[in-house]
């Protein structure tokens, strides 16, 4: 992989790196630096934090992907070295991995993967498997991704969250830096507005 | 979880068995076997063997991906089998299940 792979999906252009404050009623689980040596043990991490909050297996497993792609990225692309930071709150999981690469091309990928291509999967399958994606660009300093699996399936949420409060501070945040969404066939917008 | 990656050769076939993890960690453990397994003497094919791998990111699709045009160059026929559940997902969102593995979708 010559090039390090784009995002088949809006990329904003703020600079960011990593975010400073957690939203307010999220709860901090996983705060780890990490290089290729600690890649497996950093993704059982997160997947130990998934179980441990309930996520139905299916969304573990997306869990374990994206967090395997995001730190995977960083890896091969931005020095060897990230941080990644898992963070939940009532209704969604957070995976963000901030590193001091060189930043990530703003060139989409497009909706249609190549398959004969070498590389440049990996920001698309996270953004496949996410619930909502942002990568932050900050070059030269580095770049921020942050995914989001939504704890429940969409017929459980909404309506009465125990606490509607954290989770629309936590979605009015993304929204600002803009909602992604990849194909038109695999939207993956999440919630923009908070839980009515 | 730690990555095993062996082989066996019947028939002029190698099949390289994975069990475990693919992703960029095991990387280079497992293009070595394949590239042994195309560099065979007498191989008229290779054979990927998924059906004990776990777990797959976009590296170890890179890796499939990477033997499959290994094997073109030495005009060695390549075929991946046995991926299921969530890594046969991933191949097949990526497109790449069709090529690797010749099935018809």
């Amino acid at each position: 992989m010559d090039e390090r792979p784009s995002a088949a999906m809006p990329i904003t252009d703020r600079a960011h790196s990593p975010r400073a404050t957690l939203p307010p009623g999220a709860i901090l689980l996983v705060d780890q630096r990490f290089g290729l040596a600690e890649l497996r043990t950093v993704r059982t991490t997160v997947v130990n934090h998934a179980h441990a909050l309930g996520l139905p297996r299916e969304r573990v497993q997306a869990l374990e992907l994206i967090a395997s792609e995001l730190m995977a990225n960083a890896i091969q692309h931005a020095g060897g070295h990230g941080r990644l930071r898992l963070w939940a709150s009532d209704s969604e999981i957070f995976c963000e991995v901030s590193d001091a690469g060189p930043g990530i091309s703003a060139t989409p990928a497009g909706p249609v993967l190549d398959p004969f291509a070498p590389g440049g999967r990996g920001l698309w399958l996270a953004g496949t498997f996410a619930d909502g994606l942002t990568v932050q660009r900050a070059s030269p300093t580095g770049a921020t991704v942050t995914a989001v699996v939504n704890r429940r399936p969409p017929a459980d949420r909404g309506g009465h969250l125990p606490s509607s409060r954290e989770a629309s501070d936590v979605i009015d945040d993304r929204a600002g830096h803009g909602a992604i969404e990849s194909d038109g066939e695999k939207i993956k917008r999440h919630r923009e507005g908070a839980p009515t | 979880m730690t990555t095993s990656v062996s082989s066996r050769t019947a028939d002029g076939v190698v099949t390289v068995v994975i069990a475990g993890e693919m992703d960029v960690a095991v990387g280079p453990k497992v293009e070595a076997e394949i590239d042994a397994a195309i560099a065979a003497p007498g191989v008229r094919g290779v054979v990927v063997d998924l059906t004990q791998v776990a777990f797959m990111d976009s590296a170890g699709i890179a890796t499939l991906i990477r033997g499959h045009r290994r094997a073109g160059q030495a005009h060695v026929d390549y075929r991946v089998v046995g991926a299921n559940g969530m890594v046969r997902r991933v191949l097949d969102l990526t497109g790449v299940w069709q090529l690797l593995s010749g099935e018809q979708i």
